[in-house]
C-alpha cells in the first residue's frame, strides 16, 4: 500500500516534541549518509558506533536546531563535527590514516577496493574534501560551512586530492 | 606537458559550456590529455560508486534504546525573554529619572502648605507621582511575570538543563529587585 510522505518538518516537529517514531523516519532519511561519513571520516569498524553516537547526539539536540540553515545542513554539521571530534580524541595522525579494507563492504569490484584503500590514504585535509564533494556529493560551499574552510580552498583540495589518486591508480594498474 | 585543471574539470563537467567546448576542442587533438579525461572519468565514476554503502540493518534499535534514555536539551529562551530584564532595568531607569526631573521641577511646598489653587500641594505632587509611577511599571511588571512564568515551565519541562534552572533564578532576582526598587521610590517620594 503507497503510503502519502509525511514532511520532514512535520517529523522534525514531532521528533522535537519526544515523539520516537518521527525521530526514526529522520534516522531512516540520513542515517545512510551519516553511517558512510562515519566509515570515510573515522575508523570503519567503529561506524556502527559514530553513527548511532551521532543520532543520540542530534536527538540530544534537536530543540537547538532554530531553522536559520537547512536541516539537513545542520543535521550533518553535528554529524562531522561529532565524528571528527572523536577522530582527534583518538589523537590519530592527520597525514597517516591507516588502510583499512573492512571485507564485509567489498561488494564492488576490485578497484573499487583499491580506491577506498587510496582514499583512506589521502591526507586527512584532502580526504575530508574529496569523499564530501566526489563521493557524497556536496557542494564547496556546502563543504566550506561543514569543515570551517573557505570554498576555494575546499576546490584546490579537491583538485589536489584527484591528482593524487588518479595517479595512485595509474601506479597500481 | 603539464596537467591543465580545466582538463580535470572536463572530464567532472564542472565547465560551463563555452569553456568546455574550447577545452575539449584541444583534447581531441591531444592522445596525452584524452588519456587524462579518461582516468578522471573512471575514478570519478567508482567514486561516486563508494558511495553506495548498505547501512547495516541493526542500527535503529541501538539508536532508540540510547535515546530513551537521553532528554532533549531545551533552547534557550527566546530573546525576548531573555532580554527582559534588560528592558526592565531600562524603564525603570526612565522612571526614576522622570521622577528626579519632576521633583525638582515642580516646587516643593513648605511641610505647613495646605494647598493654594494652581499650585499642587504635597499630597496632590504625590499622589500624581504615584500614578505616574504605577502607569510606568505596571507593563513592565506584567511583561517581567510573563518572563518568570515562561521561566519556571522551561524549567520544570527541563529539571535538567542548567541553564534554564540558572536563567530561572536570575529572572526571578530581577523580579525581586524590581519591587524593591519600586519600594524605594514609594519611600522617597513619601
Amino acid at each position: 500500500m503507497a503510503t502519502a510522505q509525511r514532511p520532514e518538518t512535520d517529523d522534525i516537529s514531532a521528533a522535537r516534541a519526544g515523539d520516537h517514531a518521527a525521530f526514526e523516519r529522520i534516522f531512516r532519511a540520513h542515517a545512510p549518509r551519516v553511517h558512510a561519513l562515519a566509515c570515510w571520516f573515522g575508523h570503519e569498524p567503529d561506524a556502527d558506533d559514530i553513527t548511532q553516537d551521532v543520532f543520540v547526539l542530534i536527538w540530544r539536540k534537536l530543540r537547538l536546531f532554530d531553522g536559520r540553515s537547512a536541516f539537513t545542513t545542520w543535521l550533518h554539521r553535528v554529524a562531522i563535527n561529532a565524528i571528527l571530534s572523536r577522530q582527534r580524541r583518538r589523537r590519530e595522525p592527520a597525514t597517516d590514516f591507516p588502510i583499512v579494507s573492512d571485507p564485509t563492504h567489498t561488494d564492488g569490484t576490485e578497484d573499487r577496493v583499491a580506491l577506498d584503500d587510496l582514499i583512506a590514504q589521502l591526507p586527512a585535509e584532502m580526504r575530508h574534501v574529496f569523499v564530501l564533494h566526489d563521493v557524497e556529493g556536496y557542494r564547496h560551499e556546502e563543504i566550506a560551512t561543514l569543515l570551517g574552510i573557505p570554498a576555494g580552498t575546499s576546490g584546490s583540495r579537491l583538485h589536489r586530492a584527484r591528482q593524487f589518486l588518479r595517479a595512485a591508480l595509474n601506479d597500481n594498474a | 606537458m603539464a596537467e591543465s585543471p580545466d582538463v580535470v574539470r572536463l572530464a567532472y563537467g564542472e565547465l560551463d559550456r563555452a569553456r568546455a567546448a574550447e577545452v575539449n576542442a584541444h583534447v581531441v587533438g591531444c592522445l596525452a590529455c584524452q588519456s587524462r579525461v579518461a582516468e578522471y572519468r573512471a575514478l570519478r565514476r567508482d567514486a561516486l560508486a563508494a558511495g553506495q554503502r548498505p547501512l547495516p540493518k541493526n542500527l535503529w534499535p541501538a539508536v532508540a534504546s540510547g535515546i530513551a534514555q537521553v532528554p532533549q536539551e531545551s533552547a534557550p529562551p527566546a530573546p525576548s525573554a531573555r532580554l527582559v530584564p534588560v528592558g526592565v532595568a531600562t524603564l525603570l531607569a526612565a522612571a526614576i529619572v522622570v521622577f528626579v526631573v519632576m521633583r525638582g521641577a515642580v516646587p516643593t511646598p513648605s511641610p505647613d502648605s495646605t494647598g493654594v489653587a494652581g499650585v499642587p500641594s504635597s499630597e496632590q505632587e504625590y499622589q500624581a507621582l504615584q500614578r505616574l509611577a504605577r502607569d510606568l511599571a505596571q507593563p513592565s511588571i506584567r511583561t517581567l511575570d510573563d518572563a518568570v512564568a515562561e521561566a519556571e515551565v522551561a524549567a520544570k519541562n527541563s529539571p535538567g538543563d542548567a541553564y534554564l534552572q540558572r536563567t530561572l533564578v536570575r529572572i526571578r532576582a530581577d523580579r525581586s529587585a524590581f519591587d524593591e526598587q519600586v519600594g524605594a521610590i514609594a519611600a522617597a517620594v513619601k
